[in-house]
């Protein structure tokens, strides 16, 4: 098993704090990060994983405490200063130029002293290879010396020649797979993170901080970027990953650092340890992370999908004949690489974008069920009484001959009219008003929480009533009713908050969704949709939200479910239609199916391509 | 601690999670505070010694007898008007800064209508023609950049910004054309010897500002309420907020924005109509004076909340009126009025930053800390 050999410490952080206004974002944080190490820090969101790196790469200055590196008292005010000790941090999101070359990218930023470091950084690797060689009492040969000093001059100076065929260099030792030459915007998100990697490694970096490196990656490209780290790691470079899977946690490092509440609980080495050990220190008390997955009852199809085109706002087709069912009772997984076209596809059902070829069919359940005036007119259903759509008590058919408009309005409201069949509404080319006038719930949680589901500087109740303020006829608001219902869902869904008047954006990702979730559960809708429910979310809000969902699968309603973690999509979802660039490359059942097979089909397209 | 960092920062500030109203209340008052003195100091800067006089003028040009503080209240009531006006806009993000121009279309609306139909029709259906003429032409003057901006996404800053000079192009060829013969480039007040179309006035502190000031006060009172209480006005903050999220629960957007600037539109006309047919009862090209500009800092620093820009209105008023009457009486322009009301909204702006932001400075904190220090030891010293 791969152990730290050797006792170096190249990273020392000594009780650092970091105070956000009143919150403790970092409390006497004490790490060590040694030599030729992978480690992993692990931690829910917010626990401070991220701003204790964020301070040893220079974006923020402790309030308190003070960094080692190579034992020695650092001095890092900024991200160049930390890069001089040779910190290389990969953020989340990436900072890169999207017009730039890989190589451009690379030496973006660069001064003269930079290039005097990696000039003297060369001499010193020959020097000391011409010293082993000596003591091995072989005399470097003339064009040996010669081909040394053209390398050490060469990097004295900005050359983008140099520089690419450096980074060409640099790919091959530890197995990276970039062209210098390409630029950022034709990327894979694997290759702009490779790209990533490759500067700080060029800046000479030898510690690596990686910001949750995994997160939009396929299973492939995962297996990629960790044989690249292992690889590094056995340069002699020390690489930190922050990350909250526990799984890859495992898989690839040496030793876990676990944070919560802004305080480095433990360091464990991860072969003495287990997934359930690190979750209990993660979360602090012990949890169950079984995901509930009920047994389909009373499937019927509800939501039909039908050779959908859907374009994004740049206008480009991201959703390509797409033909799927929805069924009640059920729920449908849309796995994928991000930006796979699951937003478009979601917000054309929504009735938020235009079709532009294909249709959406929904089947309302309205079989024996009254008709009502809530959402047809007299005229309506005098009309499909005329085409025979309705039945009486008896099971006879009901024309309204001879009925005069007042006996009709009776018959309605005493729920004596039934349909005699479903309901069939295309909803092609409607707007999500016309769709809810219909009488058509579908539910929808988007990706951008605050963005679209929500309006991010009303209270509570202002945005429960998002959805509901529309009723009666009065010109004026009724509070009354979504105070209720807020207070309803705070209570049933443990919404922590000061109170209903409180701001949404003020509250943590976990509590705006579940207040988000917990109005549109309320619509009692037919199909609820959900775009990665739990981004950003804890482990704990993250496991009431799936078990909500297998909730209103049980009651019947229809749910699609994107996601980005296959494990999850494994256990929570019946079956899981796998997009790749806006295609469907097949349905698989969630009972049988493996994340390698998923994990395939994600790309297969993107290959043929 | 042990190890004390390597840097201490000079200055830090992070941002107030929560805002306690008093908090809020001393800072804003000590801001205003602030505020006043310096103009005090500036008056004293232009004329050596009058530092306290120009406090004395201040208070005499606007509270010495009920008629002057009458019309305080009217310029007050204008000036909330015009912010009035300005809020569903600003609320829903929609950067209307031609309030200046739709107040000048509305009152164009009522002069035409004072004008040529006045003379004809009994008093009452005068003043109705009059109304309705002035919310027409300012409520198409701002329904036009609405309509650019609800379909094509143009920039409604700058095109508001642009109808403000087109209003007062119009405006001044307006009188051109009909000005009162013998004079060159004004008109005479209308129909001053039968007082037709003009609003009825009765005298309560020999001031005729009574019913303006009872109109202003419920079209401001109808605006609070729909915005606070009403769908249309849920509608317009939830597009202000976010245009995705009215887009997802279905509300119309290009329909909100027009609608909700065309209100905007139509409280500008009931500004025009005051000021002609309750005021001057002939038009200027500078007629509005600067009041849709100054409102937008009133309705920002108010922060779209009515009562608030009732308190800014009065207190922006109190000092342009003020310092106006004191550089009457001292020795320098009327241009101190300009310059007070400037430095006031900018210390008033400025000080929504410590509203939000809380100030660290640690050098000063050990400095205070050393000197109370030093006290300390001293009375230690005396005490022994």
């Amino acid at each position: 098993m791969l152990t730290t050999s050797n006792n170096i410490k190249v990273v020392e952080l000594k009780n650092i704090t970091k105070v956000f206004g009143s919150k403790v974002a970092n409390l006497n944080v004490n790490l060590d990060l040694y030599k030729g190490e992978i480690l992993s820090i692990l931690g829910e969101n917010g626990s401070g994983k991220t701003t204790s790196m964020n301070i040893i790469s220079g974006l923020y200055a402790p309030d308190e405490g003070s960094i080692y590196i190579n034992g020695e008292l650092a001095k890092i005010n900024s991200p160049h200063d930390s890069l001089m000790y040779g910190i290389g941090m990969v953020h989340q999101h990436f900072k890169l130029v999207d017009v730039f070359t890989a190589a451009e990218n690379i030496v973006l930023g660069l001064d003269k002293q930079d290039y005097a470091n990696f000039a003297k950084k060369i001499e010193e690797q020959e020097e000391s290879r011409f010293a082993e060689l000596r003591k091995q009492g072989k005399e470097p040969s003339e064009e040996e010396l010669k081909e040394s000093k053209k390398r050490i001059n060469a990097a004295k100076s900005f050359n983008i020649k140099n520089a690419a065929s450096r980074i060409k260099e640099m790919c091959d030792r530890y197995g990276f797979e970039l062209d210098p030459n390409k630029k950022v915007y034709n990327m894979t998100v694997s290759e702009k993170q490779t790209l990533e990697i490759v500067k700080a490694l060029y800046r000479n970096a030898n510690i690596l901080i990686l910001d949750e490196p995994t997160a939009v990656l396929t299973p492939q490209e995962i297996d990629r970027l960790f044989m690249v780290i292992q690889n590094m790691r056995n340069d002699g470079k020390s690489i930190v990953i922050i990350t909250h899977k526990l799984n890859e946690v495992m898989r690839i490092s040496d030793r876990v650092a676990i944070f919560r509440k802004g305080e480095h609980v433990a360091t464990v080495e991860t072969n003495k340890t287990s997934i359930k050990e690190l979750t209990d220190m993660m979360v602090g008390a012990k949890v169950d992370l079984e995901i509930e997955r009920s047994t389909p009852t009373d499937v019927a199809d509800r939501l039909f999908v039908n050779n959908l085109s859907v374009k994004n706002n740049d206008g480009r087709v991201v959703i390509n004949d797409v033909s799927f069912v929805a069924r009640s009772g059920e729920i449908l997984g849309i796995a994928g690489i991000s930006g796979s076209g699951q937003k478009e596809l979601l917000e054309a059902i929504q009735g938020l974008r235009p079709l532009e070829s294909g249709e959406i069919i929904f089947h309302n359940p309205k079989k024996d069920k009254p008709a009502t005036f809530f959402h047809k007119t007299l005229k309506k259903i005098k009309a499909l009484a005329a085409h025979g759509a309705f039945h009486d008590p008896d099971g006879k058919r009901i024309n309204f001959k001879g009925m005069s408009n007042k006996e009709i309005r009776k018959m309605v409201n005493d729920c004596k009219v039934l349909f005699y069949e479903d309901e069939i509404v295309n909803l092609k080319g409607k707007n999500p008003l016309q769709i809810r006038e219909l009488g058509i719930r579908l539910s929808f949680v988007p990706e951008d929480r605050l963005g679209m589901g929500l309006v991010s500087n009303m209270n509570l109740v202002d945005n429960t009533m998002l959805r509901s303020y529309r009723h009666g006829h009065w010109i004026f608001l009724d509070r009354e009713r979504p105070r209720k219902l807020i207070e309803k869902i705070i209570k049933e869904l443990d919404v922590s908050t000061p109170g209903t008047n409180t701001q949404i954006s003020k509250l943590s990702g976990g509590n705006v969704q579940k207040v988000l979730v917990g109005r549109e559960i309320a619509l009692a809708p037919k199909v609820f949709m959900a775009a990665y429910p739990v981004r950003g979310l804890d482990i704990n809000s993250s496991y009431t939200i799936y078990n909500l969902l297998d909730k209103q699968k049980c009651s019947g309603i229809a749910v699609i479910y994107v996601g980005e973690d296959l494990d999850v999509l494994l256990a929570l979802c019946d079956r899981i239609m796998v997009l790749c660039d806006g295609r469907i490359s097949g349905f698989v059942d969630a009972r049988k199916a493996t994340k390698e097979q998923i994990g395939e089909m994600m790309t297969r397209h993107g290959e043929v391509q | 601690m042990a190890d004390k960092v390597a840097r201490e920062k000079f200055i830090r500030i992070s941002r107030r999670t929560d805002v306690k109203l008093w908090q809020r209340i001393v800072i804003i008052g000590a801001s205003i505070l602030f505020a006043f003195l310096l103009i005090g100091l500036i008056s004293n800067i232009a004329a050596p010694g009058s530092f306290l006089r120009f406090y004395e003028y201040m208070f005499k040009g606007t509270f010495s007898t009920p008629r002057i503080f009458m019309t305080l209240l009217w310029n007050v009531g204008l000036m909330l008007l015009v912010a009035v006006a300005l809020a569903p806009a600003f609320k829903m993000r929609f950067w209307n800064i031609g309030a200046e121009g739709q107040c000048l279309m509305g009152a164009l609306g009522a002069v035409i209508g004072l004008y040529f139909i006045a003379p004809h029709v009994p008093t009452f259906l005068a003043l109705i023609i009059e109304f309705l003429l002035a919310i027409l032409f300012a409520a198409v003057w701002a329904a036009i950049p609405a309509i650019f901006k609800a379909f094509l996404n143009t920039n409604e800053t700058l095109f508001t910004l642009m109808m403000n000079y087109m209003a007062t192009g119009i405006v001044a060829s307006f009188i051109i054309f009909n000005q009162t013969p013998g004079r060159s480039g004004t008109i005479d007040p209308l129909n001053s010897a039968t007082k037709a179309g003009w609003m009825p006035q009765i005298q309560f502190f020999h001031n005729s500002y009574v019913y303006n000031i009872i109109i202003i006060a419920l079209v401001a009172v109808v605006i609070w309420g729909y915005l606070r209480f009403s769908k249309h006005g849920y509608e317009l903050s939830v597009v202000g907020g976010s245009q995705n999220t009215a887009r997802y629960v279905g509300i119309n957007v290009k329909k909100v924005i027009i609608r909700t600037i065309v209100l905007s539109g139509v409280v500008c006309g009931v500004v025009g109509f005051l000021l002609v047919a309750g005021g001057s009862h002939t038009i200027s090209a500078s007629i509005v004076s600067g009041r849709g500009f100054t409102a937008i800092l009133v309705c920002w620093a108010g922060n779209f909340n009515v009562p608030m820009m009732l308190f800014y209105s009065f207190l922006i008023t109190f000092v342009s009126s003020g310092s106006s009457t004191a550089s009457s009486a001292l020795p320098y322009s009327d241009a101190i009025s300009e310059v007070a009301t400037a430095v006031f909204f900018i210390i008033i702006i400025a000080s929504t930053f410590f509203v939000n932001f809380n100030v660290h400075i640690p050098w000063l904190k050990k400095l205070i800390d050393k000197i109370k220090d030093l006290f300390k030891k001293k009375e230690k010293e005396a005490a022994q």
